[in-house]
């Protein structure tokens, strides 16, 4: 009897400090991976659609109704991710291109509608002229969506600019090369 | 050296008449050099990390110690707590893009954030001490994945991406 009360006893204990962690698939679909390694170092890889870890290692797959009842809140207090453009210069300019002017009043509209209060501008080159040349351009065509944002009307302290250059191109490519899809700044309304 | 020779001088000048002349110069020093750590203190906690998206029922954000109910738009820094009570939730996005949602009775420390990619400095660190949450990893684990950890009281959870639940009793 006493070791009944025991395991009954140990079962509620056990289940008070429980811990799950569910990998679902991302939101374009695809099935990511996170490991799980418990503080005395048993470590769970999950990589399979809703593949779960209870506790340190008793893996199964977690069924959408218990993902439901579980994780419900959570899951409707999921922001909208992240709306990103992309805007294209000419070369060696902080002219925009007659296609990106177009896509301002679509980053005015969602930076409204996502009533958002903190929006990156990242300025980038292709990898013709001097690195520190390359920074300043990005820099200074960052400064310039800066400044036709804050025109349209949205505020300057929501806004943060930074300058990448030439290091962080979204085609790579050999030093010297001209490419357009390179000379761009990207614009992130959170 | 300096510092044993700095401290008899001020032995020796806090004698007498000279402590009435040494005492005002000494408290402004010691001024200066805690305006200019707290003023580099205060740059360093400057730095957003993040804003307030979705908030229902008591979403609070715990700063310092002190507590305030979390809006939406609120800007988020390094070391703030998200906490939610009965019947409430709390959603924000990172400067990395990394989404976090919270569901009732949660409790979630920002413990570091660092994204400063043009430098390749990057690390990102949060902890879920109970309750359940959504984590939809962003920039950082793209870049580098074992820069990101969510810790639990009894897990260190490593993420290769991206999208992943974790209940804490």
């Amino acid at each position: 009897m006493k070791r009944i009360t025991l395991l009954i006893l140990s079962l509620i204990l056990l289940a008070g400090c429980g811990q799950k962690v569910v990998l679902l698939p991302d939101l374009n679909g695809d099935v990511g991976q996170v490991t799980v390694t418990s503080h005395s170092g048993e470590t769970v890889t999950l990589n399979q659609a809703n593949q779960t870890v209870s506790g340190k290692d008793d893996v199964y797959t977690m069924s959408e109704a218990e993902v439901q009842s579980t994780f419900s809140e959570a899951l409707a207090a999921q922001p909208e991710p992240t709306a990103k453009f992309l805007l294209y210069f000419f070369s060696d300019s902080t002219k925009l291109t007659a296609e990106s002017k177009k896509i301002l009043p679509e980053i005015m509209e969602s930076y409204r509608t996502r009533s958002s209060t903190d929006v990156s501008i990242i300025g980038h080159t292709d990898t013709v002229g001097e690195k520190q040349y390359n920074y300043d351009l990005s820099l200074r065509r960052a400064l310039n969506i800066k400044k036709k944002l804050e025109k349209e009307g949205m505020p300057a302290d929501i806004i943060q600019t930074t300058s990448h250059g030439e290091t962080n191109p979204l085609i790579p490519t050999p030093d010297g090369k001209r490419e357009p899809k390179n000379r761009r700044v990207e614009v992130l309304v959170r | 050296m300096v510092d044993s020779t700095f401290y008899s001088l001020l032995r020796i000048h806090t004698k007498g008449l000279a402590r009435l002349v040494l005492t005002p110069f000494l408290a402004l020093a010691i001024c200066i050099g805690m305006a200019s750590v707290s003023i580099a203190q205060a740059a360093e906690e400057n730095l957003t990390v993040g804003s307030v998206k979705t908030a229902t029922g008591k979403a609070h954000l715990n700063r310092d110690g002190q507590l305030f109910t979390a809006h939406i738009g609120d800007h988020l820094f390094k070391g703030d707590r998200l906490i939610t009570a009965d019947n409430s939730s709390l959603g924000v996005i990172f400067r990395d893009d990394t989404i976090l949602s919270l569901g009732s009775r949660s409790e979630i420390c920002i413990d570091e954030f660092i994204f400063d990619p043009a430098h390749d400095d990057v690390s990102f660190i949060t902890s879920v001490s109970k309750g359940t949450a959504q984590f939809i990893s962003g920039q950082i684990a793209k870049v580098a994945p074992d820069k990101m950890t969510v810790e639990t009281p009894l897990s260190t959870i490593g993420i290769r991406g991206t999208r992943f639940l974790v209940k804490v009793d």
